[in-house]
């Protein structure tokens, strides 16, 4: 009953990720508030996890860092150990370091880091804080639980043996065993010593079988499951299980599975020996025989559900609070799915929708109340279904926002700014695709605050603010969309210099300048090649990448607003769509051609006689109430041929980057909700399009990209 | 020819005629053949990007192969034929003028080609398989579908 372990690391990339994001995140908590012992535990809990499951999979430099860490983390929690600035930098730079490592498992490449530097600090941490504790223990500690002393008594021992040389896998092993069972007293030493003792005295092997559960926080189920086999293997033979062992190493169990075992060990010897496996939480003995009456039977379905009351063991081995603690993060019954099944899934509503739509255009022509009656239901189903599929697709913003506390952090300190980085609304959900393209605009838009928002902290003296700047990261659901803002307290941009500049740089004329508002600044800011203007102080570098995140934004379906106060302040909110997949759009047809135009760029629609059409400059411009608009004939733009439009057409009204545009196109079809299919890599190098949607007729529309399409 | 050296493997090949020629590509590259479809056309794409189909809800680019080849295509007709392959995970339709069989042929059968054989720039060319007097052109997919030129559209 061999398993291969390889088959897990993507399990374990993903679960270590996540644990490095946690240890992060925890560990800007901490330097705010260096006394929390909550946060300790949680940073405590994250780290040795890491390091269990790294020896299980047999990675020793992430086992091995992890446990030097884990030295350092432990003296942190017993207080032998003081929260400094220096403390967190070093740890910072492990938690660096096991993410470089982590990607290098992703990649395969094997390579071997330079861990030296991190290793000698970490040791020099821990054993100077060994020696100055050593004297004043007795002092230190009078408060703590008598459990946590005599592990404080145990300890350097394990920390001497270790720093002399680098544990092996199975010291390791053995290490993560004492982590997380001290506390419930099963002593692995005693536990070993007593099945060598039971093992002489039983005579002959007996079938047990055993009820094996596992704890209902453990993550890497398949794992555990290796664990115990192997274990089970070294002091006998597994006769069967239940579920099968391909159901097990697929995770297809809840908590609990059985064995059957043949051994010679008395039960409680075996126990002992799986108690050790960490994340196990308990054994039962079902029934026993001798080994020669053993009987495969036969599967009986819900006989592994698991039931509360069968757990006799369940107290005895219950982590105890200190690692089991509040603050641990409620789990949810989850279960992890590949983002392109979602994907698929989505593909295939999608393709649901568009026959609906389909099936609905050909009822109408057939006078069948039974028929209608029961496509009316189909769609409710539908809808139902594209809900549902589209929830599974939401991910909370704290995926990606749990990264930047620590970003935040770094980056005023090596810029000597003085910030309070606060952020709201993370339990706010979001499509996992757009999250995904957010993270860098987010990015760009928070270094941007502290880099050139954030003012120096004894210039916001001069100026009547406190020493410490504060940025603001805020997500928020507002009806159809969710919007992200990001915002500071600092100078403030001075729209009066941007204006200057613009002007100069001739992107706009003198009389426009005395109309312009914050959003025509922004516009400019967001102009490729303005952000050279690094002569302009308070506005240099403001706009570097803004056109990036800009455009971004707009491709997504979503806006970019700006505010900015001179002296108060800046912000800048992404107004987002909460999914991509499904957009509302406008159809358009040009000569015979069907396009669709996401209703998020469309400012309004008109209808235009062919003499309102003037001349500026040899550009086609339209009057709409006001305003010139330059008017661009879709059909001539894209290259197709252009119908002879006599006495009147309609215009598409369009917002994008320093202006809006009318757009002329021959049709207004109407408003629609499409489903979007992207374009693969043959056709995606053509700039302009978005991606395509299939009709309800099944014919092919293009949907056009507007920002693109005009840049 | 690296295929020279798997001499006794066979090869199975669909074989298509454009203009006064005759084609092939292997049948593992090969998706499907369809008839002649509505095609929806993709501005400011290369001339030889006759535009996009849905194939069962995916979106695939449909090229026009002889003008790809700059060859002179033959008139659209009922046995026109649009054949999907994928090469290197890129899935297009190619227009042909008709696909006529799939051919079993040995490995040896592919020689280099002769490069005055065929108007077809060599570049494109795999090799060429001759059989009962007839010549067939074995294309390189990769070559065809090559996004080298499509490198070029950006604007």
């Amino acid at each position: 009953m061999d398993m291969d372990i390889s088959q897990y690391k993507e399990l374990f990339i993903n679960e270590a990720q996540e644990h490095l994001e946690a240890l992060n995140q925890s560990m800007v908590d901490l330097e705010k508030d260096p006394g929390n012992p909550d946060v300790l535990t949680e940073i405590f809990r994250s780290a040795h996890t890491l390091k269990g499951m790294s020896a299980t999979m047999g990675f020793d430099q992430l086992t091995e860092l992890s446990h030097e860490m884990e030295n350092v983390l432990d003296g942190l929690r017993s207080g032998d150990i003081e929260v400094t600035t220096d403390i967190v930098d070093l740890l910072f730079g492990c938690f660096d370091m096991l993410g470089a490592m982590v990607a290098d498992i992703a990649e395969g490449s094997g390579k071997i880091l330079d861990t030296r530097t991190l290793t000698e600090a970490l040791r020099a941490v821990y054993v100077g804080e060994k020696s100055v504790a050593a004297g004043s223990e007795a002092q230190t500690r009078p408060a703590r639980k008598e459990r946590v002393k005599k592990k404080s008594k145990k300890a350097p021992a394990a920390r001497e043996r270790h720093a002399a040389e680098p544990p092996s896998r199975e010291e390791a092993g053995e290490e993560e065993k004492r982590g997380s069972e001290e506390e419930t007293g099963a002593e692995g030493g005693e536990g070993a010593a007593a099945v060598d003792h039971e093992a002489e005295e039983v005579a002959g092997e007996r079938a047990i079988r055993l009820r094996i559960i596992l704890d209902k926080d453990c993550v890497l189920k398949s794992v555990r499951v290796f664990m115990i086999f192997k274990k089970l293997a070294q002091i006998g033979r597994v006769v069967s299980s239940r579920p099968s062992i391909e159901d097990l190493e697929d995770e297809k169990f809840d908590r609990a599975f059985e064995v059957l075992f043949a051994t010679a060990q008395t039960t409680e010897a075996v126990r002992g020996a799986l108690m050790t496996i960490a994340e196990v939480q308990g054994v039962e003995l079902l029934t026993a025989e001798a080994a020669a009456d053993i009987v495969v039977e036969e599967e009986t379905a819900g006989d592994l559900i698991y039931e509360e009351t069968e757990r006799p063991e369940a107290a005895e081995v219950r982590l105890a609070d200190d690692l089991g603690s509040s603050t641990a993060p409620v789990r949810t019954q989850s279960v992890r799915v590949n983002i392109s099944r979602l994907d698929n899934l989505m593909n295939l509503i999608g393709e649901l929708v568009i026959n609906r739509t389909r099936l609905q255009e050909i009822a109408s022509s057939q006078s069948s109340p039974e028929l209608k009656e029961a496509l009316a239901q189909t769609a409710r189903l539908t809808a139902d279904l594209q809900d549902e599929v589209m929830k599974t697709r939401m991910v909370p913003v704290e995926n990606i926002f749990n990264r930047f506390p620590r970003m935040v952090r770094d980056l005023a300190k090596s810029r000597g700014k003085e910030v309070d980085f606060v952020m709201e609304g993370k339990d706010i959900e979001l499509d996992r695709t757009i999250l995904d393209e957010i993270s860098d605009p987010l990015m760009h838009l928070l270094r941007n605050a502290v880099d050139h928002g954030i003012d120096d902290p004894d210039a916001r003296e001069a100026r009547g603010k406190p020493r410490r700047g504060s940025i603001r990261l805020v997500a928020r659901r507002d009806r159809n969309y969710v919007s992200v803002e990001v915002s500071d307290d600092g100078q403030g941009i001075d729209t009066r210099k941007v204006f200057d500049l613009a002007a100069e740089k001739g992107l706009m004329s003198p009389e426009e300048k005395k109309a312009f508002g914050d959003e025509d600044a922004l516009r400019l800011l967001a102009t490729p090649g303005f952000s050279t203007a690094e002569e302009v102080s308070g506005v240099s570098g403001r706009g570097v990448g803004l056109d990036v995140v800009k455009n971004k934004v707009e491709s997504l379906g979503g806006m970019l607003v700006m505010q900015s106060v001179s002296g108060e302040g800046t912000s800048f909110a992404l107004k987002l769509p909460l999914t991509l997949a499904i957009i509302q759009a406008l159809l358009v047809k040009v000569s015979g051609e069907i396009y669709a135009i996401p209703l998020g760029v469309v400012a309004e629609t008109a209808v235009i006689s062919t003499h309102e059409v003037k001349y500026v400059s040899n550009q086609e411009v339209i009057f709409l109430r006001d305003e010139t608009l330059p008017l661009m004939r879709l059909g001539r733009y894209l290259g197709l041929q252009e119908e002879n439009g006599q006495g009147s057409f309609p215009v598409v009204v369009v917002e994008v980057a320093m202006k809006n545009v009318a757009i002329a196109v021959d049709e207004l079809m109407g408003q629609q909700e499409i489903v979007i299919t992207s374009l693969d890599r043959y056709l995606k190098r053509i700039r302009g399009f978005g991606g395509a949607t299939i009709l309800g007729t099944g014919e092919v529309a293009l949907i056009l990209d507007i920002p693109t399409l005009l840049s | 020819m690296a295929d020279d050296t798997r001499s006794a493997d066979e090869i199975q090949l669909v074989v298509f005629s454009l203009g006064r020629e005759e084609f092939a590509v292997e049948v593992t590259q090969v998706r499907e053949i369809m008839r002649m479809e509505e095609i929806t056309r993709m501005p400011k794409s290369p001339d030889f990007v006759e535009g996009i189909i849905n194939l069962r809800g995916q979106i695939i680019a449909v090229v026009e192969l002889a003008k790809r080849l700059n060859l002179e295509a033959g008139e659209r007709s009922g046995d026109t034929r649009i054949i999907v392959v994928e090469a290197e995970d890129i899935k297009v339709g190619m227009i042909v003028d008709s696909v006529s069989e799939v051919l079993r042929v040995s490995a040896d059968a592919v020689e280099p080609s002769p490069t005055l054989a065929t108007d077809v720039a060599a570049a494109y060319l795999r090799g060429v398989v001759k059989q009962d007097n007839r010549l067939i052109i074995l294309l390189d997919l990769t070559k065809v579908l090559s996004l080298q030129e499509m490198a070029g559209l950006e604007f």
